[in-house]
């Protein structure tokens, strides 16, 4: 049993946080946290965040970061509310907006790879210009960016049905492209060793760009679905988002510096035990005073489990 | 090794779609709503803000408890971010553990807000701004003016002490227009009246130099309107007026400028001791708390205002001496929240729910009063 333990501790402090989460909020909540309404509640809001954590997935295996998410969502979000409004077609709308996402994570794994800059300089930079064109977008804008037909995208944001064959197929493709394809493989292999994946045959930087692509097409479609929701957007839009991504990937086991023991389970484990545990708190009516002392302390539980594990697992290079 | 994770995965698959079955079985759209005002014993009223550790935080969460012991209410309360997925998921959250109605200090995202809301049959308040009157429904009950009926008479108010304390070189800062949306009518109102007070053409108003939101910004902002203008002999300050701009004068190359803050700290005191503040002001918290609860009560046990509009007003407290602001500690911010802004009977006075005569105005004039006219009250 004691070897059993040993043997799948990473596995195991990945779900254990999950299930405790669950559990707890389960009984404080007198079994309301599961109540019909809630779970659609949670399922809505899962859909965002789970998108974006599988495409982060991507990058932060090879030993890759990004910060721009939220800045970029709100461009994606913005590029898609102008080609709506212009009378074109949500289909359109999609294209648009993930077309920008992944322009901006193209010109990010860019400089990272052409000018050998930091994962994370990178994205700081991108970060920088995407906000700063939507904040002097809304800024100079006389009247709110919001779409003027807000339901067709409104029925999309609502439909339970949709919403969880979403979960489903980003869950299932990130699945099968981040473990058992090659380009998954030589993404790890980066994240253990660049120099070694190299000299094996890895085109590091081939692999990093079709990382940064993933991400990109999940990203921008995020920005969709985070535009269902709120149809309009603002300077403050994606605020914030970028750490609900990194503190997701951490509570689910994620060891940020990547590597073979990167597994695409972070990305659902991680979503919704942080979307469990910001609705949980409120549903049990947690003083909002101490909301960030609890979270905070769930957090480093997690992160000290996770330092814990035997270092092979949390710096493999 | 590769079973056991598998068995791992399927149990999590499991775990997901038992959940994902047990939400999706039905096809009701309620949380736990009041539905058409039907009068309960007890209400909860969820609260939306992005912090309860300032000041503001701090007093609407002190009056929502004197309100609990006065009403069959109680509050319930969400810290939300400043983005739109996090105003509505706080939202959602706060349908989810089912309150009767919200009052949000936001108008973030407000069509899908008040769209949400609706569909849970929750009524729903904005506190701390004014709203755009072509969103409608039956379960919201509107937003408030922080500054008074008409903010240009709250930079009215800001330009005769900017006379009367002597100053003739003025300069302005200010948030962003688009944030700060009464920012032009407050300058308006100061300047007009700046220029009605100055007969003899000796005072100078600089344009207003706009900034963003963090400390830093305001910083820049004060030492452009120093270096431009090295004659300034008071700044107003409508940006986080002690918060940012305070400081940034104290750290400039002119510490001794005085300053007019649109905004309030624990330094006013002080800096009106000093000289260095020569007016303050801030949200009457209490008032803001008291004209969304009112409505939102009402409208849970079915009593609408015949005369309802889309906004209603606040009076801005402002202070312009160390008495005044030993006023506003005690019958705006007081321990004893029933020495304050408005009381319980007060406020019973014009809900429709305890008297059948009451108006929506009257319950604006109640949330109206000005610092003296509350002081007054309850001397």
């Amino acid at each position: 049993m004691k070897l059993f333990f040993k043997k799948h501790q990473h596995t195991l402090i990945q779900y254990a946080g999950l299930v405790l989460v669950l559990l707890v909020f389960t009984l404080m909540t007198d079994g309301a946290l599961l109540s019909e309404f809630n779970v659609r509640t949670i399922l809505k809001q899962l859909v965002i965040l789970f998108t974006i954590t599988v495409g982060m997935i991507f990058i932060f295996s090879h030993g890759g970061m990004d910060i721009s998410v939220g800045a970029v969502l709100a461009l994606s979000s913005m590029a898609a509310i102008y080609t709506m409004n212009a009378g074109a077609p949500l289909v359109l709308g999609i294209l648009v907006a993930v077309f920008i996402s992944v322009l901006c994570y193209m010109i990010n794994v860019l400089i990272a790879n052409q000018f050998g800059l930091m994962a994370a300089i990178a994205s700081l930079a991108i970060m920088i210009v995407s906000r700063g064109i939507v904040t002097y977008q809304v800024s100079t804008s006389v009247t709110k960016i919001a779409l003027v037909d807000v339901k067709p995208l409104r029925e999309l944001g609502r439909n339970m049905p949709l919403i969880v064959t979403i979960i489903v197929l980003v869950g299932v493709v990130g699945y099968v492209l981040f473990h058992l394809t090659k380009m998954g493989k030589q993404n790890k292999a980066i994240g253990d060793n660049p120099l070694a994946a190299s000299q094996s045959g890895v085109r590091v930087n081939r692999t990093k760009v079709i990382a940064y692509l993933l991400a990109g097409i999940l990203v921008g479609f995020a920005s969709i679905l985070s535009l269902s929701r709120s149809a309009v957007i603002s300077e403050n839009t994606g605020m914030g988002l970028e750490m609900d991504v990194i503190v997701a990937l951490i509570l689910g086991g994620m060891a940020l510096n990547g590597g073979s023991r990167s597994r695409m389970s972070s990305a659902f484990v991680g979503s919704i035990t942080l979307v469990l545990l910001n609705n949980g708190l409120v549903m049990v009516g947690v003083p909002p005073e101490v909301v960030s002392l609890v979270k905070g302390m769930i957090f480093l539980v997690v992160v000290f489990l996770l330092l814990r594990r035997p270092a092979t697992e949390v710096m493999p290079r | 090794m590769k079973r056991k994770q598998w068995i791992f995965s399927l149990a999590a698959l499991m775990l997901l779609f038992s959940v994902v079955l047990s939400g999706c079985g039905g096809n009701g759209n309620s949380a736990n709503g009041n539905e058409g005002g039907k009068a309960k014993d007890n209400y909860t009223i969820g609260v939306m803000l992005y912090n309860y550790t300032d000041i503001q935080g701090q007093q609407i969460k002190a009056y929502c408890s004197y309100l609990e012991k006065n009403f069959n209410v109680k509050f319930n309360f969400a810290t939300v971010g400043p983005s739109e997925e996090g105003h509505i998921s706080g939202l959602e959250n706060l349908l989810a553990s089912g309150v009767d109605a919200i009052i949000s200090g936001y108008d973030t995202a407000l069509e899908q807000s008040v769209s949400l809301t609706e569909e849970a049959g929750v009524y729903y308040a904005v506190a701390l701004g004014e709203v755009d009157e072509n969103v409608t429904s039956d379960y919201f009950v509107g937003g408030i003016k922080q500054f008074g009926e008409n903010p240009e008479e709250l930079g009215a108010k800001y330009a005769e002490q900017a006379y009367a304390a002597g100053a003739k070189h003025i300069g302005m800062t200010s948030f962003l227009e688009f944030a700060f949306v009464d920012a032009p009518a407050i300058i308006k109102g100061f300047t007009d009246k700046m220029n009605e007070l100055d007969t003899q053409g000796e005072v100078t108003v600089y344009p207003t130099e706009f900034h963003s939101f963090a400390p830093e910004n305001a910083a820049d902002a004060v030492t452009k309107v120093i270096s431009d203008h090295p004659e300034v002999d008071a700044i107003v300050g409508l940006g986080s007026g002690m918060d940012y701009v305070y400081p940034a004068i104290l750290n400039s190359t002119k510490p001794d400028i005085p300053l007019l803050a649109l905004g309030y700290n624990d330094s006013a005191e002080d800096g009106f001791a000093s000289g260095k503040v020569l007016m303050a002001g801030t949200n009457n918290y209490g008032q803001l708390v008291a004209n969304s609860f009112a409505q939102l009560y009402d409208r849970l046990n079915g009593k609408t205002y015949s005369d309802w509009k889309a906004n209603g007003y606040i009076s801005y407290v402002t202070m312009t001496s160390i008495e005044e602001v030993q006023d506003f500690k005690n019958y705006v911010i007081p321990e004893d929240q029933s020495q304050g802004p408005v009381t319980a009977e007060e406020l019973k006075s014009v809900m429709l729910t305890y008297n059948d005569a009451a108006t929506w105005e009257s319950l604006q004039e109640l949330t109206n009063r000005t610092l003296a006219e509350i002081k007054a009250a309850r001397n």
